[in-house]
């Protein structure tokens, strides 16, 4: 018998509330850390601004919008909002099935003297305690929006901790069904709800008219059939809509306590989750090393089998260079499928809303004068934003930078074979949009054709200044990480930083184009002014790009990738 | 037995803290003595197999361990070393078969069965915000360890951790991480402890320290169950030996008699051994011809240990088990 075991073994729940207190005084510790440095004070400091000052956006918005006095809260909106909100929340889970336990409480509790019970009620307790930060946040939305802020409060409160019980119910039955059915039948069955949503979304589109009348679209709620979908929604309602403080407490804490006997009963489902466990928690375990590594955004999804089975073209040939851009190309290939799929979606409402926006503003002017604007502003601003979500630069391989830098290539050249596939899917997709918003629109050849070589030059000089700056102050946001508020206000201020270098860089441009458009001789002639405007902004802004390719390299080969803290 | 429910100081058997002085003398390599069969069986493994999807991870694995010994258990990749920890841990739920720890069945005594057990994984990860110290204390309190503030102390000059002692677990070195799993392993006195790779990571101090740890464990009246790939630490550390391919025990035995099943010389090492069991030229065949000897044995003298109990071909085929209800 073990000589130092005491005389009961651990059946109650003490070691975990001491696991639960050891935690928390651990993340606090960690956060006093971060604040040592000068740079820590000041990055927490943006980052805590701008938290704050979204929540007070949240709250005190609408207080400024109703100037003195509350507007009659819609019955329907509320009950909408909540279905609505219950099932985004519910799907998200089944995209998670399963039970995730830190890696630490899966070694070292499961082989503990630790009821798999007070273990799952552990699990949802922290679970519930995020819920409750959620619910602070909601409650604060909606403080100004409906009659009391008791009841806004008090309804998140419950809203949240609900729709966590019920996640995580879906989630686990969902789990044990997969576990349970061959895997044919879950193929056929994924396949079946793919088709339901895709279904769902044609319908939603292709008829809009029928199903959803613009000028009421809260009529869709009160069809019986989304009357019977809100009805168990209906206490929760009344304690968002109660017309007191009173009231909301009187409605409210009953509910409380039927959630608290839901977490009872959760908590004691008699089902053997341990191989649920084990599969969720290695599945979520790969998935949150790709996001330390690689960020959240298309490269830290996973690679699929069948994506690896087809060959990737060598299009610029055996060498090094071509090596890279061949391994780059592979990598965004196997993984984003559906990021690029989405990535294309995006572009489509972007030029979508563009040409809504020039046909309104240009009206049957549609000459370069008037909308030669709209294919600037979508290479710019979609570069930007493409270049965020389709992120497969440097960022992806910054762990193995010492295995890079043995390569035989110079910095240089590595720094921008790594960057080039970026470049040339984000290119290809901005490329092919303007096009679309071209013939589209019908507008004239020139100002699109200007902006589709400006493209490049300005892409390789945004991306190039992006990878230069994350060298220079490298930092990875993972939300949810110790010290990600530190890292959400470097984040914030290196991309100013960023801008400041992109806006200075395009004024430069413009600012030389506008001179080359003044000088060149001919007044009467509007081509020959509009290449030459355009060659000399693309000449500067392929200076900038030079500039930033060379000082990459440069930054590159002096990198020291233990700089990383994430 | 001693009821779990009567607080027991660490009695041990007159001969096991003998071996345990020998230990404590300084001889990393003392090997503690052989239990005979007399001795409590503290680990019986009985018929254990495991599925994942439709592959037999672990095919009616058995056998016993008695205080004192230590179960060299080796094997190719994929062998089912690892499975067969996990589950003998209580990580994984048992699909077929029995485990029991120290009398109790891991199955219908869960608790009472894992308060008897230590587990160390192949790659520990500690909590990332909890220091060393407070893992310690974390563990001493699932466990209910007494006065373990002194132990927790002493394990931690054992492995050389002192220093660490307030290093975050986020902030370890893999060795370290290793280091810091056997100090909370062996807080409790555990009377069986599962290790899987226990020496991967280490410096050659730490090396030194966790088999000196390994071997008191024994000496002291535990049961050792040591899954490596390390020959070498196998050979020396194990008082029995246990090979695995494909999820079936091919042998389960002394060295002495490993060489002599698997026909190689008296001074063959066990890595001649391992190659001469697991390289033959068909493994099943292999498997077979150690099965069959393994069985014979076992008949003659009666005894659970070394039996080797696959599924048969029907049991194979047959619907698995439910796996899910109330603990």
């Amino acid at each position: 018998m073990n000589g130092r075991v005491d005389a009961t073994y651990a059946r109650g729940a003490a070691p975990l509330v001491l696991l639960a207190t050891l935690k928390l005084k651990g993340f606090v510790r960690g956060q006093l850390r971060r604040l040592r440095t000068p740079t820590g004070v000041l990055f927490a400091f943006v980052g805590l601004g701008l938290a704050a000052s979204w929540i007070a956006s949240l709250a005190l918005g609408q207080w400024a919008a109703m100037a003195g006095g509350r507007d009659d809260v819609s019955p329907e909106l509320v009950r909408a909002a909540l279905v609505l909100f219950t099932l985004v929340s519910v799907f998200a889970q089944l995209g998670q099935r399963g039970l995730y336990l830190q890696p630490a409480e899966l070694d070292m509790l499961l082989s503990a003297p630790v009821s798999r019970a007070r273990l799952f009620g552990h699990r949802l307790a922290c679970g519930l305690s995020r819920a409750i930060v959620g619910a602070l946040l909601l409650g604060a939305a909606g403080a100004f929006r409906l009659p009391t802020a008791t009841g806004a409060f008090l309804g998140a409160t419950c809203l949240t901790i609900g729709i966590t019980l019920l996640g995580q119910t879906v989630s686990l039955g969902a789990a044990q069904l997969e576990h349970r059915l061959p895997g044919a039948v879950v193929g056929l069955l994924g396949k079946l709800a793919a088709l339901v949503v895709v279904g769902a979304l044609f319908v939603l589109f292709a008829a809009p008219i029928d199903l959803i009348q613009l000028d009421d679209p809260l009529a869709l709620t009160r069809e019986p059939w989304f009357r019977a979908l809100a009805l168990p929604f209906e206490p929760l309602a009344g304690v968002l809509l109660a017309p007191s403080a009173s009231d909301a407490l009187v409605r409210g804490l009953p509910l409380l306590g039927l959630l608290a006997v839901a977490f009872e009963l959760l908590r004691r489902w008699p089902f053997d989750w341990r191989e649920i466990a084990v599969a969720t928690t290695s599945r979520m375990g790969a998935r949150l090393d790709r996001a330390r590594r690689l960020g959240t955004g298309a490269s830290s999804t996973g690679v699929s089998r069948w994506a690896a089975r087809r060959r990737v073209p060598w299009l610029f040939g055996r060498g090094p260079v071509g090596a890279v851009f061949w391994r780059k190309s592979a990598s965004i290939l196997r993984r984003a499928r559906v990021t690029l799929l989405f990535a294309g979606l995006t572009l489509t409402v972007g030029v979508g809303a563009l040409l809504s926006v020039t046909g309104q503003l240009g009206g049957e002017d549609l000459t370069a004068s008037n909308v030669g604007w709209a294919p600037l502003f979508l290479v710019v601003f979609g570069s930007v934003y493409l270049s965020a979500g389709l992120r497969f630069d440097l960022r992806e391989e910054v762990d193995r930078i010492g295995e890079l830098k043995a390569w035989p290539l110079s910095s240089r050249g590595l720094f921008a074979a790594l960057l080039l596939p970026q470049v040339a899917v984000v290119g290809s997709f901005l490329g092919l949009g303007c096009a679309v918003f071209a013939v589209l629109g019908d507008l004239p050849l020139a100002p699109v054709l200007a902006c589709l070589v400006f493209l490049p030059a300005f892409l390789i000089g945004w991306v190039a200044t992006d990878n230069l700056f994350f060298l220079l102050w490298p930092v990875r946001v993972v939300p949810g990480a110790d010290g990600a508020l530190q890292d959400v206000g470097r984040a914030s201020v290196l991309f100013l930083c960023r801008g400041l270098v992109a806006s200075v860089a395009l004024a430069l441009a413009g600012g030389g184009g506008a001179l080359a458009w003044w000088l060149t001789p001919g007044p009467d002639d509007a081509l020959a002014r509009l290449v030459a405007g355009a060659a000399v902004a693309v000449a500067v802004t392929s200076g900038w790009g030079a500039l930033a390719l060379t000082l990459g390299g440069r930054v590159l080969a002096r990198f020291d990738p233990s700089r990383l803290e994430a | 037995m001693p009821c779990p429910d009567e607080p027991i100081d660490a009695a041990q058997p007159a001969d096991a803290e003998a071996s345990s002085d020998a230990v404590a003398s300084g001889d990393p390599g003392a090997r503690p003595v052989a239990e005979s069969s007399a001795a409590p069986a503290l680990l019986e493994v009985d018929g254990l197999a495991k599925a994942y999807g439709d592959t037999w991870a672990v095919q009616g694995v058995s056998f016993t361990l008695r205080a004192g010994e230590i179960l060299g258990l080796v094997g190719p990749n994929g062998a089912g070393k690892t499975t067969t920890l996990r589950t003998v841990a209580g990580v994984l739920p048992i699909e077929r078969g029995a485990v029991r720890i120290a009398g109790r069945d891991l199955a219908r005594d869960e608790l009472e069965a894992k308060a008897r057990l230590a587990w160390v994984p192949d790659q520990p990860r500690p909590f990332e915000a909890l220091t060393v110290w407070e893992h310690l204390e974390f563990t001493a309190a699932l466990y209910r360890v007494r006065d373990w503030k002194a132990r927790a102390n002493a394990l931690l000059e054992e492995f050389h951790l002192t220093a660490r002692r307030d290093a975050l677990g986020g902030e370890l070195s893999r060795g370290m991480c290793q280091k810091l799993a056997l100090s909370m392993a062996l807080l409790h006195e555990p009377q069986v402890l599962l290790l899987d790779e226990p020496l991967s990571g280490l410096d050659p101090v730490g090396i030194r320290a966790a088999k000196r740890a390994i071997a008191a464990r024994a000496a002291s009246g535990g049961a050792v169950v040591l899954s490596s790939h390390l020959l070498g630490v196998v050979e020396e550390l194990s008082t029995r030996l246990a090979i695995l391919r494909t999820g079936r025990v091919l042998f389960d035995g002394d060295l002495a008699e490993a060489r002599r099943r698997a026909n190689a010389g008296i001074d063959s090492g066990l890595e001649a051994v391992f190659f001469a069991v697991t390289d033959g030229a068909d493994g099943d065949a292999a498997a077979f011809a150690v099965e069959d000897a393994a069985l014979e044995d076992a008949a003659l003298d009666g005894d659970a240990v070394g039996e080797v109990a696959s599924p048969t071909p029907r049991e194979r085929d047959a619907p698995r088990p439910e796996r899910d209800g109330p603990r």
